[in-house]
């Protein structure tokens, strides 16, 4: 028979492991935990591959630029965990606010959805969230909402905030996420974490 | 060939060689993503509120227009005095455009409706251009305090189209 000391000891070190994983780790107390995170300076796209289906819900949070010019970031998903849906499956709709002017946009059909826009200004990264609720439900079609900026410049007319919801025309669980600009390479320094949400 | 950085439920990161199926695929979607975002033809809201207190031009809205792009629209200016409650109200259509330089008016603007009580007939509103920018201004009364509110829409249309 285990040792009562010994007992309360492994029951501690269980307490403690589980308020390491709600805490993530050494990250502050009531944040989720980080799960994957990577910088992608140089690459053409992102992925994330054989995702977790432990979490409730996901959320990105993305700091990235673009070597060439101001471009978009799109995301495409995986059901399987590493081959990336590129078929016409994907709708969204956009709301921008630049300088004074706002407008609005829709796409239907499309192969992908826009979740981020990236700069090339200098010394300036441009921020985005991504919450993907319900992941791993297998019911409904996947949707997403996006909150990003971007910034060009100093005058009038060069910052950007934009507001996307999204959906993913399949019922699969998400095992995999591809994030990619409209065109060249993510700059140095950018960086995607993916936060798995209890 | 392009890279792209994998990171695995493990937590692994690798720095990879995309596969000529998945460079095609990525290729392809960028151009498809490019051409859904491609605008042709926006609306946009015209919204602005300022206050003034002398006789002097004031800004209360401005717009920065893109290249290659003709633009069309109303703007409804309301004008309130906040002792007197004095009010001036002009409609106006306006056309606007840039091509490769500064912005530029397409003739004037044309007053669609002009009302204003007895002491506010001297209140004004013009529109101009000024670097790549089309501007609204107001001037209120010397010695009034005025609330100025100016909203509206605005077309514009891009030949070309450009991502926004």
């Amino acid at each position: 028979m285990m040792d009562a000391t010994v007992l309360q000891l492994l029951e501690r070190i269980d307490r403690l492991e589980r308020l390491l994983d709600r805490t993530g780790g050494s990250e502050a107390p009531g944040k989720a935990p980080t799960w994957l995170s990577g910088s992608a300076g140089g690459s053409a796209a992102i992925d994330f591959t054989n995702i977790s289906q432990a979490y409730r819900s996901l959320e990105l949070v993305i700091s990235n630029a673009n070597s060439g010019g101001a471009v978009s970031t799109s995301l495409q998903f995986s059901s399987d965990g590493t081959a990336f849906d590129t078929g016409s499956n994907y709708d969204y709709q956009y709301l921008y606010g630049n300088a004074a002017t706002t407008g609005a946009g829709e796409s239907f059909a499309g192969v992908a959805i826009l979740v981020a826009n990236q700069t090339n200004a200098s010394n300036v990264m441009s921020p985005a969230r991504v919450l993907i609720p319900d992941y791993r439900n297998t019911s409904h079609y996947k949707p997403i909402l996006a909150l990003y900026g971007r910034k060009d410049g100093t005058s009038t007319g060069n910052l950007f905030v934009v507001q996307v919801t999204g959906f993913w025309r399949n019922t699969a669980a998400v095992k995999g996420i591809h994030l990619f600009p409209s065109s060249g390479t993510f700059a140095s320094a950018s960086r995607v974490d993916l936060y798995g949400i209890p | 060939m392009a890279t792209v950085t994998s990171i695995d439920g493990d937590g692994s990161v690798t720095v990879r060689q995309m596969t000529a199926a998945e460079e095609a695929a990525h290729a392809a979607s960028q151009a498809s993503i490019t051409a859904s975002m491609t605008v042709f033809t926006e609306n946009l809201a015209v919204r602005g509120r300022v206050r003034t207190t002398d006789a002097t031009p004031t800004e209360a809205y401005r717009l920065a227009l893109q290249p290659l792009t003709g633009y069309t629209g109303t703007v409804t200016v309301i004008g309130v005095d906040t002792a007197n409650g004095a009010v001036r109200v002009i409609r106006a259509s306006f056309a606007v455009k840039r091509l490769n330089a500064a912005a530029l008016a397409v003739g004037g603007p044309v007053v669609l409706a002009s009302h204003a009580d007895a002491a506010a007939t001297a209140w004004q509103v013009a529109a101009s251009v000024t670097a790549n920018d089309a501007v609204v201004t107001v001037t209120g009364a010397a010695g009034r305090t005025v609330d100025w509110s100016l909203s509206g829409e605005m077309t514009s249309f891009t030949p070309s189209g450009r991502t926004p």
